[in-house]
């Protein structure tokens, strides 16, 4: 069921945890922005399209809850803020995507340095638009990587759970008994941010009685 | 019948633009967008809205290029605007006339940028019939169904 909603791009999109993805699309030229608003579209995500990095902000801080991931262009003609002063608000809380015409590498490098998750070239090629997706999966990640050091007691309580799981016999990892709690609770502070996510997720399967199904 | 007829004419007329040079590659990525069946009439609307943006901007940079002292950082801004907007569209033949006109402005030269603005012009204007007379062919089918 999994392999079959991931089969096409929408899929992916769609099966996001907290439903379809949203992406607040700035674009001054409007024949662009009509063409970057169907691409993103078709591949699954729900888009606001703006038509300034200034209306773009605006959108921004009436819903703040309302984006995962903003895509804006980086020139602009019209009054108002810029691409680069766009990002600088937007980047504190969501990934961002700059993109323009073709640009110097300096200008790209201002951009990655500043805040952007990516910085691509228009005309967007179909598939680079499909996988915007990643960044926003990218962030969460980092997000909860910063969290989970922060709230050491979080990784307390996943151990906690292994050793509930492991005496309802449902652990059948062969860290059994203390000196494989003990074994375990040594190598918890040389975890990496992977095996960290995935000691959660085996622990939560484990608890759901879900393991291997 | 008649809309076999025109679609064959239709095709020709594209078929055409692209041997010509005045569509390149990004205009097929418009057209799959167009032809999975969920935005008809989508191509039109986006090359519209870049028709009406280019014949803004032309106009603006030949205000600029008028004035007594240009202003060649506002007129580099707008080439590179419409550059980027005819990039988007596959409309090949203005976005090269864009570059031309690059080291032009880069050399604050006035009298070169005017050249190359009216040989921009032209080549919008000959790209713009073009479009209208694909709509036109389109919107020809339309009616036949």
């Amino acid at each position: 069921m999994e392999n079959a909603a991931f089969a096409s791009g929408a899929g992916i999109v769609q099966a996001y945890p907290g439903g379809t993805m949203r992406v607040l699309a700035v674009e001054e030229d409007p024949a662009y922005l009509t063409a970057l608003t169907e691409m993103l579209q078709r591949h699954g995500y729900q888009v606001t399209a703006k038509a300034s990095p200034e209306e773009g902000l605006r959108a921004l801080q009436d819903n703040l809850e309302g984006f995962d991931l903003v895509m804006t262009v980086v020139r602009t003609q019209g009054p108002g803020i810029d691409g680069f002063e766009f990002l600088k608000h937007a980047a504190q809380r969501y990934p961002v995507i700059l993109f323009s015409g073709v640009e110097p590498e300096e200008t790209k490098m201002r951009g990655m340095l500043e805040g952007a998750c990516a910085f691509l070239t228009k005309p967007l090629r179909d598939e680079e638009v499909r996988n915007v997706w990643q960044h926003v999966v990218a962030r969460r990640r980092l997000n909860a990587a910063s969290g989970a050091d922060a709230r050491g007691s979080d990784v307390v309580a996943v151990r906690q759970d292994e050793t509930v799981a492991r005496k309802r016999g449902l652990d059948d990892s062969g860290e059994g008994g203390s000196d494989g709690r003990t074994a375990k609770k040594n190598r918890l502070n040389s975890w990496s941010e992977e095996e960290l996510h995935a000691a959660f997720v085996k622990a939560v399967e484990q608890l759901r009685g879900t393991e291997g199904n | 019948m008649a809309a076999v007829a025109l679609k064959n004419q239709l095709n020709a007329h594209i078929a055409s633009m692209f041997a010509a040079g005045f569509l390149d590659k990004q205009f097929q990525e418009l057209q799959m967008l167009q032809d999975d069946g969920s935005s008809p009439g989508f191509v039109s609307e986006v090359v519209g809205l870049f028709i009406d943006d280019a014949e803004k901007i032309t106009g603006l940079i030949a205000g600029l290029l008028d004035q007594p002292v240009v202003d060649f950082d506002k007129v580099d801004a707008l080439v590179h605007q419409l550059k980027g907007s005819s990039a988007s569209v596959g409309a090949q033949r203005v976005k090269l006339s864009c570059e031309q006109f690059h080291s032009y402005y880069e050399a604050k030269n006035r009298d070169g940028c005017v050249m190359a603005l009216a040989l921009l012009r032209n080549e919008f204007y000959d790209s713009r019939s073009k479009f209208q007379t694909m709509f036109q062919l389109e919107q020809q089918i339309e009616a036949c169904s």
